[in-house]
């Protein structure tokens, strides 16, 4: 009796932990904003950041890696949705404007990924960091498709705005708490004659 | 490679749970049902055992920390933790109980485990006295403290499950 109570115990606790593991993902439409990404295959979260609404069109927009940084490779993804059928638009040939803080615009095409439909993206490195905005423009069924989005660019990835720095100080401050303490810990069991208080 | 990484550091971080987490439980039942007894066998028992313990929940901090990291940096992001979204708020307020956790076991460890070490346990048929039962009785405030905040991160950890990034 005792032992089929034990072993119930390891049965509900190892269901309660495999429950805790394997939560169901969020169903998005192709999956999430990077195709298999390691964080949206992690936390099966929906990554789209921006999204702005042109004629009867919703246009989503995400910048991976999410806080840009100047001379360094990012993935601006944009996807497209009929707001009234809910459907995704793919076959379109999109132009996407990167507008500079100095207000100099560069045009580029973003085609669709092979294999997402209504996935368009295009690799870029912001030169410079600062205020930019990225507009998708396109054509669907005779009609024009704008949207702009506001995309900061920080110099580097230490040092930028407040969320990166508070970011950065709080990981750092952890890992000198754990480093104060694995090292203390150690001075107890090993050197406690140097133990000054 | 990405995948080997997020699966050992997802097995580490739940180790250290059950050795910090997990035991920090184990010492709460324990020191209330010592604390029960009629005799001092358990609070015996447990001042015997502690030093094993401390050591015990010093590798699952480890562990946590090591796994934690080996999440971050594994999804990278400039400014590590997902500020300003929801995500990022919560891991900023889970890392900042973790390091008031671990002040607090430095504390523990420093100041109330030395004590106790130092005042020994008295021979069996000896009562424990009352500067050891002091120490003892601090030395379990404390970690309960730690529980209570552990239990907290833990939750926040549940939370970040649903939290949108």
């Amino acid at each position: 009796m005792r032992g089929t109570l034990a072993w119930l115990h390891v049965a509900l606790g190892s269901i309660a932990l495999l429950g805790i593991i394997a939560m169901p993902a969020k169903a998005h439409h192709g999956g999430l904003g990077i195709e298999g990404d390691i964080i949206a295959w992690s936390l099966k979260v929906d990554q789209w950041q921006q999204e702005g609404f042109a004629n009867g069109y919703r246009i989503k927009f995400l910048a991976y890696p999410r806080t840009t940084i100047a001379n360094r490779s990012t993935r601006l993804v944009f996807e497209v949705q009929s707001i009234a059928t809910g459907r995704y638009v793919g076959g379109l040939t999109v132009e996407v404007i990167v507008r500079f803080p100095t207000a100099d615009e560069h045009v580029f095409a973003a085609p669709e990924i092979p294999g997402v439909t209504a996935y368009y993206e295009l690799p870029y490195t912001f030169p410079t960091p600062g205020e930019y905005t990225v507009a998708f423009r396109t054509q669907a069924n005779g009609q024009q498709l704008t949207a702009a989005f506001a995309q900061p660019v920080l110099a580097n990835r230490l040092f930028g705005d407040w969320m990166t720095v508070t970011g950065n100080g709080v990981v750092l401050a952890a890992f000198i708490v754990t480093w104060l303490g694995a090292v203390l810990a150690l001075q107890r069991r090993f050197l406690p004659e140097f133990m000054t208080f | 490679m990405k995948l080997f990484v997020e699966y050992w550091s997802t097995l580490l971080h739940l180790i250290g749970l059950l050795l910090l987490a997990g035991g920090h439980l184990w010492l709460a039942v324990c020191s209330v049902k010592a604390e029960q007894s009629t005799f001092d066998y358990g609070q015996r028992f447990l001042l015997e055992l502690l030093p094993t313990i401390s050591t015990l929940f010093g590798v699952g901090v480890l562990l946590l920390f090591t796994s934690g990291m080996a999440k971050l940096l594994l999804w990278y992001e400039p400014g590590f933790i997902f500020l300003p979204l929801p995500y990022g708020w919560i891991l900023l307020t889970k890392l900042m109980l973790y390091i008031a956790i671990v002040v607090n076991g430095i504390w523990i460890e420093r100041r109330h485990m030395v004590r106790l070490l130092k005042l020994g346990l008295p021979e069996v048929g000896d009562r424990i006295s009352a500067e050891l039962a002091t120490a003892w009785a601090a030395l379990q405030r404390q970690a309960r403290l730690n529980f209570v905040l552990i239990m907290v991160v833990v939750a926040f950890g549940e939370t970040l499950r649903f939290a949108k990034m």
